[in-house]
């Protein structure tokens, strides 16, 4: 998708969402091609399956820290 | 589902002022979370931190042996008390062939509300679509190598109750 698809009929700015757009590849998240004048723009499918096992797993750990930190305040 | 961000919700049946104490007493945050810290928390402080077996859960103890003595640098945000505690970590930084300080953090959120039976603490760590994938990745890696650690004891138990069993 090209960012005048991606910001039409939407609040946000072409440059807000271009600069998002650059933090989530460098995350690996979505990549982008040149396409004459034009950058368009698409789903890393890995890279989003990653980052959500990756959250799943951070997630957890803190399920654990949370439940450690109630057994300590409620004893 | 973001990629972002995570958050968690839960009931803490105690005072508020013990809930504050265990999040924001250094010594008292190390206990249950497993860390041991350089000196108090304040906001704006850099600090150390380092792992130590948590004295809460001996079964988590046992698995963050293997990252003692590790150590971590976060720097706290905000303290506003009864009310909101903040800090920035590398999260999952536990190589220590590895310089994390270049690297983004991300932000770690609690927030304490009072409720009829207790507080309810939220959670929140964000930030995370700023880390490298390849710097996530490794998170998995760790721990499917745990798993596997695992694995390969319940295959020695199994084997050897099987031997065990013939005999």
């Amino acid at each position: 998708m090209s960012i005048t698809g991606l910001a039409a009929g939407s609040k946000v700015t072409r440059q807000a969402i271009t600069k998002h757009l650059r933090v989530m590849e460098r995350a690996g998240l979505v990549r982008s091609t040149r396409h004459g004048r034009e950058r368009r723009w698409e789903l890393r499918e890995r890279g989003l399956r990653e980052a959500r096992h990756y959250l799943d797993l951070i997630s957890k750990q803190w399920d654990g820290a949370l439940s450690r930190l109630r057994s300590f305040v409620e004893d | 589902m973001s990629t972002d961000r995570i958050e968690r919700k839960i009931i803490l049946k105690a005072p508020i002022e013990r809930v504050w104490r265990a999040l924001s007493d250094s010594t008292e945050f190390g206990t249950w979370f497993g860390m041991k810290f350089d000196g108090p928390f304040k906001a704006g402080a850099r600090m150390r931190g380092v792992i130590v077996p948590t004295k809460v859960n001996p079964d988590v103890a046992n698995a963050q042996k293997k990252y003692e003595g590790i150590a971590f640098e976060i720097t706290i945000e905000q303290m506003e008390p009864e009310r909101l505690f903040s800090f920035r970590w590398h999260p999952g930084a536990v190589d220590p062939a590895i310089d994390y300080s270049q690297e983004p953090t991300t932000l770690v959120v609690f927030i304490l509300e009072e409720v009829a039976d207790g507080v309810m603490l939220t959670l929140t760590e964000s930030g995370f679509d700023a880390i490298p994938l390849a710097r996530r990745a490794q998170a998995f890696a760790g721990n499917e190598q745990g798993w596997a650690i695992q694995m390969t004891s319940i295959e020695a138990y199994v084997v050897q109750t099987k031997q065990a069993q013939a005999t």
